[in-house]
């Protein structure tokens, strides 16, 4: 009997500890999800550029280039203005018009000042004789800012020629490394490649950077600017603070977006929603985008801050 | 033996149970936490530039229940889509681009909109009431979200319909943009043909305008009422420069400055309760202040020099005013209830015509630069420099829209005087519809009639 009691006693004991434990453990497990997720530790995204530790034999063999490669079409930067195909730019052309464009300087000082003397005396006579004078100086206007023009526009051709060897420069590094990761790397290139045949979609007023290709080959800056394309913010944005609107995206494998995005921080800012409504359409309209297949579970669920402040100072 | 069975069957809370419950409350803890999946993968680094484009939206004609209403309905369509193109910051589709040629009011097929990237859409319906009253209603879908933004009717007599498209229009344009819209807001100009003048009150589109007043004689200076009603003008009838008010609605006028001399230049004070006016009546033009009913006018400031163009800044505790105190005409301040005058303009030696914008923070004016006078405008509140925003040669008499983001003024063209708007940047230049007569001396009206 004793012995008995001794059992009793001890379960009792047993299923009293047993019962804290659980009890305690459970809650520790309770207080631990609340804790630790009400802080999630944001991670910086990192610029991945793929590694390839190598001889300096090999070095020299890579740089030699493989003779038997497909020539890579070089990506055309993205310009400003498409040039005619039809007006080459002539560079002798370019040498004698320079003391044409000395003379035109002259003229116009000289076309408004008879203009308003010869409206005087000829405002009582007919109206014809008074359509001459004035016909001529508009003729002389046009023909110094058709000269202009040209200017300009040669200005801008040697802008993109020089644009276009950089362009080169760099292309020829990026075959070199291409080649290096072509050891490694059996999947297609996914990259994102620009023409001259397309207009910039930034507009290089307000930009502090130019859209121009870059070394980098992260495809977050990939997926970045193409949603930079396609967000077009109203100009009343422009004078208001407050207006981040922090955006989170679910991507498809094929680059088209789940649903609508979310919208993850609130303002008091009476033009908080137009922003945010502007910017779930920029994400909406660019799908789908293009993305490396392999890096899906990077890029399957992004966020992003969309802050309009700089966009229209000056 | 039996005890001990006993003690162990008997009690709910049993080792095994108690067991299997911790690790089942231990489980549900990680799943939650997993399914929970607390942050996004990756943070993109901030997008701070975008590209501004003009939305694209599709506006497909308003379908009318009655087919004698069909043409009014088009109409309507037209003006809502003239209205938006104008503002610079729409561009409606081309309806021969229409994949749905008459989407159902209350469900049209989005995807067939997205199929030819319209951005925003817009349904509408015009029916007729039993009264004779026309209906018109109208919804607004954000194609790409896939939902409906806003939607409203509107119910008039038949001959107000180019009204309730501009306020359609206007209802579009601040749902999309978040600016309130001008295009139901009215502009006066002054209109010469030959040697016959008229003061002219029409749309901010320039249609559906009205005379004011006709005259064989020059009228200049038009200036609204803050509340849209009156309109003081300057009319040389008498031979001699006379301020006006009219009434616009019916069209009554009286004379309110006829003192020695010359009387122009009206401007009308926040309260509407008084004018300030140029008048010449001691023997030099100065700047007055009177009661809009007529009477005594009360002199503002005294100075050896021609004090003219007055015109009050919205909270009217300010008055801008153009002086040649300097030398030159150039653009000053002083306190409205009276007070030493400080210069604003300093940019050239040929500075008139100052307009201020309705939340006061922009100066325009016209500058003279070498032959041409531009149109400036100054940032009041950072004190800084003017930026010309116009290239042509002979801008005059620029005044701002109620919102604050347009400009209107007087420009010439190919031997023609016409009028424009622009933006505060120069970016969007439109031209308002011409009548075929030269106009100048525009004034934009404020917000509601």
């Amino acid at each position: 009997m004793a012995r008995l009691a001794n059992r009793e006693a001890d379960d009792k004991r047993l299923k009293v500890g047993l019962t804290v434990s659980s009890v305690f453990h459970a809650s520790l497990l309770a207080w631990g999800l609340v804790s630790f997720t009400a802080k999630p530790f944001a991670a910086m995204p990192v610029d991945s550029l793929p590694v390839d530790i190598i001889s300096s034999s090999e070095f020299s063999q890579i740089t030699a280039g493989i003779k038997t490669a497909p020539k890579a079409e070089a990506p055309k930067p993205l310009v400003e203005k498409v040039a005619d195909a039809s007006s080459t730019p002539d560079m002798l052309a370019k040498v004698s018009a320079k003391p044409e464009i000395a003379a035109a300087s002259e003229k116009p000082p000289a076309p408004p000042e008879p203009k308003p003397a010869e409206q005087k005396p000829e405002a009582k006579k007919e109206p014809e004789p008074k359509v001459d004078p004035i016909a001529e100086a508009l003729a002389k206007e046009e023909a110094r800012k058709k000269q202009e023009k040209k200017l300009e526009e040669q200005k801008k051709r040697e802008e993109q020629k020089k644009r276009r060897e950089e362009a080169k420069k760099r292309e020829e590094l990026n075959k070199q490394i291409e080649n290096k990761l072509a050891l490694l790397d059996k999947h297609e290139a996914q990259r994102h490649e620009a023409t001259g045949a397309t207009l910039n979609p930034t507009p290089s007023l307000g930009s502090p950077r130019g859209n121009a290709s870059a070394l980098s080959m992260s495809w977050v800056d990939g997926l970045r600017a193409q949603i930079q394309a396609c967000w077009s913010p109203p100009v009343g944005l422009a004078d208001a603070k407050d207006l981040t609107v922090d955006m989170r995206i679910l991507i498809n494998r094929d680059g088209s977006v789940t649903t609508e995005p979310t919208v993850q921080n609130r303002s008091a800012h009476p033009l908080f929603q137009i922003a945010a409504e502007t910017a779930k359409r920029a994400v909406m309209r660019c799908q789908p985008y293009k993305l490396p297949a392999a890096q899906y579970d990077m890029w399957k669920d992004v966020e992003v801050n969309f802050d309009p402040r700089e966009m229209f100072r000056g | 033996m039996s005890n001990e069975g006993l003690i162990v069957a008997r009690g709910a809370l049993t080792r095994r149970r108690l067991l299997a419950a911790g690790t089942a409350a231990g489980l549900g803890a990680w799943a939650s936490l997993g399914a929970r999946g607390a942050r996004a993968q990756t943070r993109l680094p901030d997008i701070t530039s975008g590209n501004v484009q003009p939305i694209s939206i599709a506006l497909p004609d308003f379908a009318a229940a009655q087919p004698a209403d069909a043409e009014m309905a088009r109409n309507m369509s037209q003006v809502i889509a003239g209205d938006l193109k104008r503002s610079g910051l729409f561009a409606p589709i081309d309806p021969a681009a229409f994949i749905e040629k008459t989407p159902n009011f209350d469900a049209p097929r989005l995807p067939d909109w997205k199929a030819i990237n319209a951005q925003a859409l817009t349904t509408g319906r015009l029916t007729r009431q039993a009264d004779g009253r026309v209906q018109a209603a109208f919804r607004l879908w954000d194609v790409f979200a896939g939902t409906a933004l806003d939607g409203k009717q509107y119910v008039t007599s038949t001959d107000n319909w180019r009204r309730i498209a501009h306020i359609i229009a206007d209802a579009i344009y601040e749902r999309l943009t978040g600016e309130r819209g001008v295009f139901a807001t009215r502009i006066a100009y002054v209109t010469k043909s030959g040697n016959r003048f008229a003061l002219n009150v029409t749309d901010a589109d320039g249609q559906g305008g009205q005379v004011a007043l006709a005259s064989t004689d020059p009228i200049i200076s038009p200036a609204w009422s803050p509340s849209g009603k009156e309109l003081a003008y300057v009319s040389f009838e008498s031979q001699k420069a006379t301020v006006w008010l009219q009434d616009v609605a019916s069209g009554q006028r009286r004379m309110i400055a006829n003192f020695r001399g010359s009387n122009s230049a009206p401007a009308f004070a926040p309260d509407g309760r008084s004018l300030a006016l140029t008048l010449s009546r001691d023997g030099i033009a100065q700047l007055y202040l009177m009661p809009r009913e007529g009477g005594t006018p009360r002199r503002l400031a005294t100075s050896n020099a021609i004090d003219t163009e007055p015109v009050f800044t919205p909270d009217g505790r300010t008055l801008y005013f153009v002086s040649d105190r300097g030398g030159g005409p150039q653009i000053y301040r002083m306190p409205a209830a009276g007070g030493a005058a400080e210069r604003v303009t300093f940019s050239g030696a040929y500075n008139i015509s100052p307009a201020i914008s309705p939340d006061g923070k922009w100066l325009a004016f016209i500058t003279r630069q070498g032959n041409a006078y531009r149109l400036m405008v100054q940032d009041l509140s950072a004190g800084g420099g003017a930026s010309a925003i116009t290239d042509t040669q002979d801008d005059e008499s620029p005044s701002f829209a109620p919102n604050g983001r347009l400009i209107v003024y007087a420009s010439r063209s190919q031997g023609r005087d016409l009028l424009m708007t622009t933006t505060l940047d120069g970016r969007i230049k439109t031209r308002l519809l011409t009548t075929g007569a030269d106009m100048r001396e525009p004034a934009w009206g404020p917000f509601g009639r």
